[in-house]
């Protein structure tokens, strides 16, 4: 495998993201389908199939920075896009038919544990900046490695 | 790649893990991804002319939506999410995120997004008792990967689809996967894959798609 792979993955384990380690792993170890044409003895059409390949190390690498910012960064965009999204279409305004009026208004959705000893911020000011910064250096290395999805 | 740019995103990876608590299980990244689901669904639901109010729990008005990271329970204050209350063409219905439903076979399974009657929903939670397919109008199966997500997501969606015979059943997911929308297609099923806001394109087809077919259901 990619020694820089490898050196991702250790980073992963080291803060217990085990899962998204596992994953890269594994999307590695399919390899990828790859189409080839043959031709049977005795038969002069050529034919189509479909093979498994393995990856090649700079295709690991694609591999891994496309899952790294599915998680670290396109998971807090599309949070950013669902809240914004929910607050914009409830609206505001009189709630028709009811009475007194009452003005509706969404100011704020939450995820949280059923356990209501575990609290948390799905993203904290400081993980927003860290996010920030790492988009920037996955642009980067997505065009050091040839990644067309930069 | 240069050594100085993999330490940067090693040192960038380890601070995020500090310090973001949304990737410390798969179910957080799964549930706010069906956060954004359910988001396009109200954004489908305003381009019809639908009303939108937010609910809590108890089914009062509030300005504060929690969603669970466990499926809840319609009747169950503990363990329900809050909801979204829809007026529509003189219909009620609610929309929900992460709901236990009962299929055909009245086995319990837990929907990601779904739309239910209201009259249904509330009769459910005066009698307490968990609301059936019959009141289902809409399900989406949602799925958050880094990768084409694997085959027997299919499988699963398909087996939940036996379950709930309506119209408009749908998985959706961030990545793609060609063996998994064959199989889904195979079955008169619909996906909707790539849908991130990476792919602002695919995001604006999704919401003219559930617009569309919401127009037929509701």
């Amino acid at each position: 495998m990619n020694p820089q792979v490898v050196e991702i993955l250790k980073t992963l384990r080291s803060i217990q993201l085990n899962w998204i380690a596992e994953e890269i792993e594994q999307s590695i170890l399919l390899g990828k389908t790859v189409e080839k044409t043959y031709r049977e003895p005795g038969y002069a059409k050529q034919r189509r199939g479909l093979y498994t390949e393995a990856f090649t190390g700079k295709e690991e690498m694609q591999v891994t920075l496309r899952i790294i910012r599915s998680y670290f960064i396109e998971l807090h965009d599309n949070w950013n896009s669902a809240v914004a999204a929910g607050i914009e279409s409830i609206g505001t305004g009189k709630i028709r038919g009811r009475s007194p009026d009452v003005e509706k208004r969404l100011e704020r959705i939450t995820i949280s544990d059923p356990n209501p000893n575990v609290q948390f911020e799905l993203f904290s000011a400081e993980a927003v900046s860290h996010i920030d910064k790492l988009r920037g250096f996955i642009g980067e290395a997505e065009k050091e490695e040839g990644n067309s999805q930069s | 790649m240069r050594a100085s740019l993999l330490l940067a995103i090693q040192t960038e990876l380890r601070n995020i893990g500090a310090s973001s608590p949304a990737l410390a299980h798969r179910a957080r990244t799964d549930k706010i991804f069906e956060v954004f689901v359910w988001s396009c669904m109200l954004r489908a639901l305003r381009e019809l002319g639908a009303t939108l109010e937010a609910r809590d729990h108890a089914d009062a008005p509030t300005t504060l939506l929690d969603f669970r990271l466990a499926p809840g329970l319609l009747y169950n204050p503990t363990t329900t999410p809050g909801f979204v209350l829809v007026s529509y063409e003189g219909s009620e219905y609610e929309v929900h995120c992460g709901l236990r439903v009962l299929g055909s076979s009245k086995v319990l399974h837990e929907l990601d997004v779904c739309i239910l009657e209201r009259s249904h929903a509330r009769r459910c939670r005066t009698q307490r008792i968990d609301p059936d397919s019959s009141g289902v109008k809409f399900l989406a199966e949602c799925k958050y990967y880094g990768r084409a997500i694997p085959l027997h997501l299919g499988r699963e969606f398909l087996g939940l689809g036996s379950e709930f015979s309506i119209r408009v059943e749908t998985i959706v997911a961030n990545q793609g996967s060609p063996d998994v929308h064959r199989l889904v297609k195979r079955h008169r099923g619909t996906s909707q894959f790539n849908l991130t806001t990476a792919n602002p394109a695919k995001i604006a087809r999704f919401i003219g798609w559930l617009s569309t077919e919401l127009e037929h259901v509701l």
